[in-house]
């Protein structure tokens, strides 16, 4: 399957989700249903690491890098609310370690 | 468990200069009518005190916030940004950021911005009346007209930069307002901060409890006008909480805030901090008012073994646990702002605030509730040839 950009690597009967070309996942539609039928937060998250352990959902970032997806990167959360790493780069650091 | 300190400074906050040129409603500082500057002095000691602590790694972010940075002369930054250089060694890659209320940019921050490929962040609640409520001058008149020509200047001059936007109790029922406002101005990268209890400015918003269901509500309302728009629309608050629950699910969670060294703001004085900036000069004699120590004299290896840091160090991997404990939301958190625990709870050895509710929570509900929604929501798919390779 290809996107308009030619690019290929969406899973069988993946559907994208892009909210203004800025970010988005790939899933496919079993992966989806089973992350909408979990109750709890933590069962969804559980859901969402098997999802992407079997290649049924694809996170990525914009511009098709996929920072996420590499193992190299450990990555922080939480960052300090006044300011953004903005838009020429990741969101969150790179490990320097 | 004690959290153990960052290998590497990833956030640097400089205060250049605690000195406001307006005068917000919300604003947290209480020193911001002081005309202090930052010495050169202040600014080598930062980092030699940094290289000798071996903080520095290949990276480091350094941003001038908590104060109006534009208050001082372009030549101030010059050279500060060439000191800076200077000191660090070759193999460090410093980028530098400035968050500003816009209102005194003019050609020549535009030229210095571009020069040193600056971030800049700049602070717009929304078109006129939703801006103008909060964002005053120190006389009490508007700050928008002033504001949206810096921003023009940036945009004619090609300068990238992001907005943060502050959610009032007014402006978190105008979603769509906020929306096209911000597609009409062209401002494609934008932040949502809602209006927090910090420093000393108490908001209502936190204090009311209405936080959580006012911010779902917009934050709904704002996914779908953004997901459904033809246009490039860049939102931390989507960004962000998706890259949480991706890193999640790898069990890479890493909270700067409460993670010691990770983020490190020095004031205008030298007086150091970590872990939330906001933080720092806060009235808490048990640490030390949060300033662990002076650039000028100490050194980081005496900062950490201070009172007052194992004090706060102690409290927050307290607050830390407790979430670990007791919130299903720890995973894509980390154990959230010692600042909010400290000014809504009374206490870093604290679990949830009303901002955990409001935002961290209410993002990633709302959004995997986004990725469940069928077709209507899915327009097109820009997967990189990378992403299925790195898989």
């Amino acid at each position: 399957m290809s996107n308009e950009h030619g690019n290929q690597g969406v899973p069988a009967g993946g559907s994208a989700v892009i909210f203004g070309d800025a970010f988005g996942v790939t899933a496919t539609e079993g992966a989806k249903q089973e992350i909408q039928s979990k109750q709890q937060f933590r069962e969804k998250l559980a859901a969402i690491k098997t999802a992407v352990g079997h290649g049924e959902m694809i996170p990525f970032e914009v511009d098709g890098q996929a920072w996420v997806a590499s193992e190299q990167r450990n990555v922080g959360v939480a960052q300090w609310q006044q300011t953004w790493h903005g838009p020429s780069r990741n969101t969150f650091e790179e490990s320097q370690g | 468990m004690e959290i153990a300190p960052a290998e590497f400074v990833s956030l640097l906050v400089l205060q250049s200069t605690s000195f406001c040129n307006i005068d917000c409603s919300y604003c947290y500082l209480s020193e911001r009518s002081k005309r202090a500057r930052m010495d050169e002095l202040v600014i080598a000691a930062v980092i030699e005190r940094l290289l000798e602590a071996n903080l520095v790694g290949s990276r480091i972010a350094i941003c001038w916030h908590a104060g109006e940075p534009l208050s001082l002369p372009v030549t101030y930054y010059e050279r500060a940004i060439e000191l800076i250089r200077e000191l660090l060694p070759p193999s460090c890659e410093a980028e530098f950021k400035f968050q500003t209320n816009g209102t005194l940019i003019s050609p020549d921050w535009c030229e210095l911005f571009r020069r040193h490929s600056v971030q800049v962040g700049v602070s717009v609640d929304g078109p006129l009346e939703i801006h103008d409520a909060a964002r005053k001058t120190r006389a009490g008149g508007g700050t928008f007209e002033r504001t949206m020509r810096g921003i023009g200047l940036l945009q004619k001059t090609g300068v990238d930069f992001h907005v943060i936007c502050v959610l009032t109790a007014n402006s978190l029922n105008q979603a769509n307002t906020l929306f096209d406002f911000f597609q009409r101005e062209r401002i494609r990268h934008i932040g949502f901060n809602i209006e927090e209890t910090e420093g000393v400015h108490r908001s209502n918003l936190i204090s009311q409890g209405s936080a959580p269901e006012k911010f779902r509500h917009f934050y709904r309302e704002y996914l779908g006008l953004a997901a459904g728009s033809s246009e490039y629309h860049r939102v931390r608050e989507i960004e962000n909480p998706f890259q949480a629950m991706f890193l999640a699910t790898r069990d890479k969670t890493r909270n700067q805030q409460v993670t010691p060294f990770a983020i490190v703001t020095v004031d205008v004085d030298g007086n150091l901090s970590t872990f939330s900036p906001e933080l720092i000069g806060t009235i808490a004699p048990e640490f030390g008012n949060f300033k662990f120590g002076n650039v000028l004299h100490h050194s980081i290896a005496e900062m950490k073994g201070s009172v007052p840091f194992r004090n706060a160090l102690q409290r927050i991997s307290g607050g830390v646990d407790l979430c670990r404990r007791s919130c299903e939301y720890f995973p894509v958190c980390g154990g959230g702002a010692p600042s909010n625990k400290f000014f809504e709870n009374g206490a870093l050895a604290s679990s949830e605030t009303e901002y955990c509710r409001a935002v961290i929570k209410t993002t990633a509900d709302v959004l995997l509730d986004f990725i469940t929604v069928p077709s209507g929501i899915e327009r097109r798919v820009t997967l990189g040839a990378a992403a299925s390779d790195a898989l």
